[in-house]
């Protein structure tokens, strides 16, 4: 009895680590969309985050409890279904980003509606067992978690470089890059964060290699 | 005219002072008795064409050019019916002059081994060729040999390749090396078995350099204390300086009879190495039109399956791409290996190509 | 005998990397000259700051990519040093700073490094600065008043020829003023007759192919000539369109780096033309007056593919004309070991 739980904990353990250190924008390339346009601010940064949070969680569980009834509908309404349902958990989102700022949603534009639907790119993240409902809630959580580093990191820098604030609180630079809110900046940001993360993940890797042996 | 668009580098030529000494004589000690049994007779106008061909085969004369036995060559040539024969002189690449000093010092045998193979062959035509972009000669070379017309290729280096260009269209030939005609006629005047090649010994490390007619097996290090050696050497070559081979042990080191030059070199002064620029002057050069640039490349990053579609089975291994690299790659090395990994993954495959 | 490896040819041509990257650079030198001559030793300064930042930037990624430093590569110099050419003398420090460090970080070392990088660094960090400062990149300090060296600059700042020919006028500027460099404009990029001094300095050393830069001059004076966009002759309308901008700097130095552009010399002519072409389409439908490091940057996309199809095209070639002669030859008895 115990022995097993320690045996699921260790399980639940080593996929949340390993979805941490590959981080799905990052690493694994999904939703990449939003991060480059309009992860220009930490304010737009925050924002998609909630987003992704209020989608990706409900669409996951969604998958888990009805896997039943979802295997019997046919291969081409299933994905129709769970974007309709992604599309439909966008109105408690839009309630929740709102008191976030005046005009967050002229500057978040359409990536407001595409972040929501990308949750679904979630559900085939790499190292995600296809029709596996029993870490669902763990992968929601961890997906998100990701999603919320790569963006909270593109938006952080692009804001410091060409504004010099963070979240609209100005940091005393002296010299602004006023390009950085362009999306080729946003395209290089992501790809020196996601070099960055790459040789971090393989140090982590290295180091805590031994442990994952047993 | 031919020559003048060819693709290719203009080299250095340096045949001088080895190409204008006599050519001397390094036999071994077994050297006069090398001699074979035959009832044929010893004049030449005695001789049908089938009895030069199984003279030279008891000789057992090898063509310098690539190795092949001089006889198996006149027999094809026989064959089909060739109407020119071309006694190759032609040394395009620096330093060596190994063909083209036999030629000039011992032109009366080689004009006699030519006449000979036109006759063996059935054809109706001889020819010298020489290269025609020699700049540092002391003596011009004769427009006639004994009678025979001297051609003259023009080109860039690589040249040897290009020489059936220079002749008329429509008309077959086939190109024997002079040496060999040399032996030849030895063997049909003195019934005397090829046991000596002609090397050029030269380089800036050898004190006399010179042509010698040296016998085979005898060792590197012989040759260059027969010529004298002014330093002590950093880079021994066996061959040309475009295309030898270097050697590590002139002790151990034997010539044979496709050997055409002993170099010995004093080290080149800070020879670095550089990753590539991508200049691409490689691919201006290229005599056969490839593209060595993306060829290494992708040698170097594993990507076989890409040397298909750069035609890398063209290559003639000139050296002209390492040759003008700016930064020092060994390109034409990479290629050739490569070609030995494909050969050896594909067994079963035609005989030598290229 | 030896340990190493000693490998045919035996014999290597006397020119190394570093001797055609020493010829680039002193075929800057005279520009920088005639630079310091109009605006003063700031210019100079400039080009020391940029060089070196740019050097410096370059170390620091090699030494994060994991290998040493290898001080006779000169790549990053010559880098740093064409920048502050395309810059007005009046230009702060820190934008030339910035510049240098985004063309060797993040243009040339993340796209390759030495010898395999896909986009001009030069012309990159051009870009980049100029889509950060527009105000500050096109506006320029009339020549012959030297610049202070350092802290404020109070000279009276004017837009190039090229702001004009944007707008549809005609350049006031006598035409002889206009080849010698006499006007606001670039640094390093308005005397045209140095240029075309180095431009043949540089073809005799053979560190540049003459291809691209003539189909790049012809395919732009030709845009220029059939559809001119200043009510002047069309004659005028090529000289004016040509002797403004970067542009026949940018045909000299950026689209002539062996390293971008293709490898072949009829890729190459295709290559600059491509890039006379798209360079006139950004100055007459883009937002910026200055357009040959963008359209350069667009085309050297285009390299790889071009280099793909021409090898492509040479097969053919090959088996061919050229296949028919190495036919010809292998019917004859010839072999080469």
């Amino acid at each position: 009895m115990a022995s097993e739980r320690t045996a699921a904990a260790g399980g639940l353990l080593k996929r949340c680590k390993q979805a941490l250190a590959e981080n799905p924008v990052l690493l694994g390339g999904l939703a990449l969309a939003p991060v480059v346009m309009v992860a220009t601010t930490v304010k737009n940064a925050v924002a998609l985050m909630i987003v992704m949070a209020c989608t990706l969680v409900p669409v996951m569980l969604l998958e888990a409890v009805l896997a039943k009834y979802l295997s019997m509908v046919p291969d081409f309404a299933r994905m129709a279904l769970c974007a309709v349902f992604a599309a439909a958990m966008l109105m408690p989102a839009r309630l929740a980003v709102a008191p976030l700022a005046q005009n967050i949603f002229d500057s978040l534009g359409m990536y407001f509606a595409l972040t929501g639907v990308s949750a679904l790119m979630f559900l085939h993240s790499p190292g995600r067992e296809p029709e596996g409902p029993r870490f669902a809630v763990t992968d929601a959580v961890c997906g998100t978690l990701g999603f919320a580093l790569a963006v909270f990191l593109t938006g952080a820098v692009r804001e410091a470089l060409s504004l010099g604030t963070f979240w609209g609180v100005p940091l005393g630079f002296s010299v602004k890059f006023p390009a950085m809110a362009m999306p080729f900046a946003g395209f290089f940001t992501a790809a020196f964060w996601a070099a960055a993360w790459n040789s971090l993940s393989r140090l982590i890797g290295r180091m805590g290699g031994g442990r994952e042996v047993e | 005219m031919p020559g003048i668009l060819t693709r290719g580098i203009i080299l250095e030529q340096y045949k001088e002072p080895a190409l204008n000494r006599p050519v001397r004589e390094f036999f071994s000690s077994s050297y006069p008795g090398m001699l074979f049994e035959s009832s044929l007779p010893r004049e030449a106008e005695e001789l049908g064409p089938e009895d030069i061909i199984r003279l030279a085969e008891l000789a057992g004369i090898v063509d310098e050019r690539d190795g092949e036995p001089l006889y198996r060559k006149l027999r094809q040539a026989a064959e089909q019916k060739v109407q020119i024969i071309v006694a190759d002189a032609i040394d395009d690449e620096p330093y060596v002059s190994s063909q083209l000093g036999p030629m000039l010092k011992c032109s009366e045998e080689a004009a006699e081994g030519l006449r000979l193979a036109v006759k063996a062959a059935g054809a109706q035509k001889p020819y010298f060729a020489v290269y025609k972009n020699i700049t540092d000669l002391m003596n011009k070379i004769p427009r006639t040999l004994e009678g025979i017309t001297v051609k003259r290729i023009r080109g860039r280096y690589p040249a040897e390749f290009r020489t059936t260009d220079d002749f008329e269209r429509g008309t077959s030939l086939a190109v024997l090396g002079v040496c060999s005609l040399i032996h030849l006629c030895r063997a049909v005047r003195d019934h005397r078995i090829q046991s000596t090649c002609f090397v050029t010994v030269a380089g800036n490390c050898v004190a006399n350099p010179m042509n010698l007619e040296a016998s085979a097996g005898m060792t590197v290090a012989q040759l260059l204390e027969r010529c004298g050696l002014a330093d002590d050497p950093g880079r021994v070559i066996v061959g040309g300086p475009m295309t030898g081979v270097a050697c590590r042990d002139t002790e151990a080191t034997v010539i044979s009879a496709g050997t055409r030059a002993v170099l010995a070199f004093r080290e080149d002064t800070k020879d670095r190495r550089y990753q590539c620029i991508g200049c691409g002057k490689c691919v201006e050069c290229c005599p056969e039109n490839l593209t060595p640039f993306y060829i290494n490349k992708y040698i170097e990053k594993g990507r076989m399956e890409m040397l298909d579609f750069y035609e890398i089975d063209r290559c003639i291994s000139c050296g002209t791409c390492s040759y003008v690299c700016p930064a020092k790659l060994d390109i034409a090395d990479n290629i050739k290996a490569a070609k030995a990994a494909r050969r050896k993954n594909t067994t079963g495959g035609l005989g030598d190509a290229r | 005998m030896q340990d190493k490896e000693l490998k045919a040819p035996h014999i290597r041509m006397r020119e190394s990397a570093r001797s055609a990257m020493l010829d680039v650079v002193i075929a800057l030198l005279p520009l920088y000259f005639m630079a310091a001559y109009f605006y003063g030793m700031r210019a100079v300064a400039l080009g020391a700051v940029s060089a070196a930042s740019a050097v410096a930037a370059d170390m620091l990624c090699v030494l994060v990519s994991g290998r040493l430093p290898n001080l006779r590569d000169l790549s990053a110099l010559v880098t740093g040093l064409l920048l502050p050419l395309m810059l007005p003398a009046s230009i702060p420090y820190y934008v030339v700073i910035t510049a240098a460090v985004f063309a060797i970080a993040v243009v040339k070392h993340p796209f390759g490094g030495v010898g395999q990088n896909i986009f001009n660094p030069a012309a990159g960090g051009f870009a980049f600065i100029s889509v950060c400062w527009p105000s500050l990149v096109f506006s320029y300090p009339q020549p012959m008043f030297p610049l202070p060296i350092a802290g404020e600059l109070t000279a009276r700042l004017a837009e190039s020829p090229a702001h004009a020919l944007m707008l549809g006028a005609v350049p006031t500027i006598d035409t002889l003023d206009l080849v010698l460099g006499r006007f606001a404009g670039p640094m390093g990029v308005t005397n045209i007759l140095v240029l075309g001094t180095c431009f043949i300095y540089l073809l005799f050393r053979k560190v540049i192919s003459w291809q691209a830069p003539v189909a790049f001059l012809a395919a732009a004076a030709a845009t220029a000539y059939f559809s001119p966009r200043i009510p002047a002759s069309r004659w005028e309308s090529v000289v004016f369109e040509l002797l403004s901008g970067t542009l026949v700097f940018a045909g000299v130095f950026l689209l002539g780096d062996p390293v971008t552009s293709p490898k072949r010399g009829l890729s190459r002519f295709l290559y600059g033309a491509l890039a006379g072409g798209a360079t006139m389409l950004f100055r007459y439908c883009g937002g910026f007056e200055q357009a040959a490091a963008f359209a350069l940057l667009l085309v050297n996309s285009f390299t790889l593919l071009i280099d793909h199809e021409a090898e492509r095209l040479f097969r053919i070639v090959r088996r061919g004309i050229l296949g028919f002669r190495a036919y010809r030859r292998s019917r004859r008895i010839v072999k080469k070991v």
